[in-house]
């Protein structure tokens, strides 16, 4: 899947219509903007955030969007647009709340072997790795392993050099594999 | 090659992001370098494991939230707010979508408990007119018509217990000041209510009704609003020169006529809220 969508909204309204109608306050064009990106934008948010603070983070991004519609300049998609904002949101409330106190540690260190019956606590130790890694790895990583966007997208996204996007996410990466190392998962 | 160039490659020589010249002095590297191909298998796993997260739905109601922070922005207080009083945090919304859901909620009841015809609708649009139209003029005697029309019957506190089934909020003094007068039962077409009229230390009169089901009919054609008061959706309406105010309170509803403001409002509902903790 990547960022460029195609408009899943009513055919009749191009892009720019609705763009219109939402800077005009239309109720009725902002929800059919939400309702168009609501799965996606949920998805990123609780992944950054984690499930239980993403629906505060999702109505807080809305309201960005709304509130910013104005400037939306149609260099990106609107759905890119809309996503990046998301991300941004997600990335500043982990800044403000600082990061997860959960820790690698919580988890026994035991010899793994990533099969069937253990995927799961796989899963669940790098979900862990994840709330413990500066929060621009974590969403770098995330963007590109599990929304699968291009090195440039993900600049785009976060504002970033495309260059520095290999690097972060080299980071991401061993810091991630280390802390899974450090609980006993074998890479 | 050597391995520190191959690995600061490496993500972008997983991810598909190299030329392809880059990709072939990379793999040809990797063909030969157990150090490299290591690295390169741990990123390899990350990434199937990430593939597998589950991806969450977002919840039904999202919408609902986020259109409420909105209105929220068009802030509009109406006009019966006394100045000098602390200003809270409330939000009048065009009632449209307030009775919409109102309407949907109550309609899905209703069609649900199937005894409802057009003329109940009608004829309790009619009482609540006549009642409404006279309490301004004379809050202390104008529930008498909602009395007489529903076969009121005055209850004392344990009375209302065993008939309802619950404690009426305003004979709990889950309402801040307001001191219960009397209490009625009243057997309406939709439910059954209890009507309890409460003195304000004032000297003004409230009339709270306590019932199972949303009610916007009772206001007929009145201006309506909705609004948040302290965190609780609230239907607002004027009746005269004063309001009438209804919203959720556990599984029942209630709706107080005789606040004076919004700022009234707010506190008649965020004392229940308080009560009730949460
Ligand atoms: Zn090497």
């Amino acid at each position: 899947m990547t960022v460029t969508e195609t408009p899943p909204w009513n055919m009749k309204l191009s892009e720019s219509e609705l763009v219109g109608a939402c800077q005009r306050g239309d109720r009725a064009a902002q929800k059919r903007l939400f309702e168009s990106t609501q799965a996606r934008i949920f998805r990123v948010i609780a992944r950054i955030v984690g499930e239980r603070e993403a629906v505060d983070v999702t109505q807080q991004a809305y309201l960005q969007v709304f509130r910013k519609i104005g400037q939306f300049s149609g260099r990106s998609t609107l759905a890119t647009w809309v996503y990046r904002i998301a991300v941004n949101e997600a990335l500043q409330h982990i800044r403000r709340r600082g990061r997860r106190t959960v820790t690698t540690l919580e988890f026994e260190p035991v010899d793994h072997a990533p099969n069937q019956t253990n995927i799961a606590d796989l899963r669940d130790a790098l979900d862990a790795a994840l709330a413990d890694i500066d929060p621009e790895l974590k969403a770098v990583f995330l963007l590109k392993e599990v929304d699968e966007l291009s090195y440039s997208e993900i600049a785009h996204v976060l504002s970033i050099p495309e260059g520095t996007v290999g690097s972060r996410l080299n980071r991401a990466r061993r810091e991630l594999q280390d802390r899974l190392k450090a609980c006993g998962w074998a890479s | 090659m050597i391995c520190a160039e191959v690995q600061k490659q490496m993500s972008a020589y997983l991810d598909s992001e190299l030329s392809d010249a880059d990709c072939q002095s990379i793999a040809a590297h990797l063909d030969g370098c157990t150090a490299c191909s290591e690295v390169l298998a741990g990123f390899q796993s990350l990434s199937a494991v990430a593939k597998d997260f589950d991806a969450p739905s977002p919840p039904s109601d999202l919408w609902r939230g986020i259109e409420m922070s909105l209105d929220d922005e068009k802030l509009q207080i109406v006009a019966l707010e006394s100045p000098g009083q602390q200003r809270r945090r409330y939000v009048l919304a065009p009632w449209s979508t307030a009775a919409a859901i109102l309407l949907i909620a109550t309609a899905a009841i209703w069609s649900s408990r199937g005894v409802w015809n057009s003329h109940d609708h009608e004829s309790m649009e009619a009482n609540f007119d006549v009642f409404l139209a006279a309490y301004s003029a004379n809050p202390e005697q104008a529930h008498e018509t909602l009395v007489r029309a529903y076969d009121g019957q005055l209850i004392s506190r344990d009375t209302a217990v065993k008939r309802l089934g619950y404690t009426p909020a305003a004979l709990d003094g889950k309402l801040a000041d307001a001191n219960p007068e009397e209490s009625y039962l009243l057997e309406m077409p939709c439910c059954r209510c209890s009507l309890t009229v409460c003195r304000r230390s004032d000297g003004s009169v409230l009339t709270v009704l306590e019932h199972d089901v949303p009610q916007p009919e009772w206001f007929g054609d009145r201006s309506r609003s909705e609004c948040v008061c302290d965190g609780v959706p609230t239907d607002v309406v004027q009746v005269d020169d004063v309001l009438a105010a209804s919203w959720r309170l556990g599984e029942r509803f209630v709706t107080v006529i005789g606040p004076r403001n919004l700022d009234d409002v707010t506190e008649l509902v965020s004392d229940e809220s308080a009560t009730n903790g949460g």
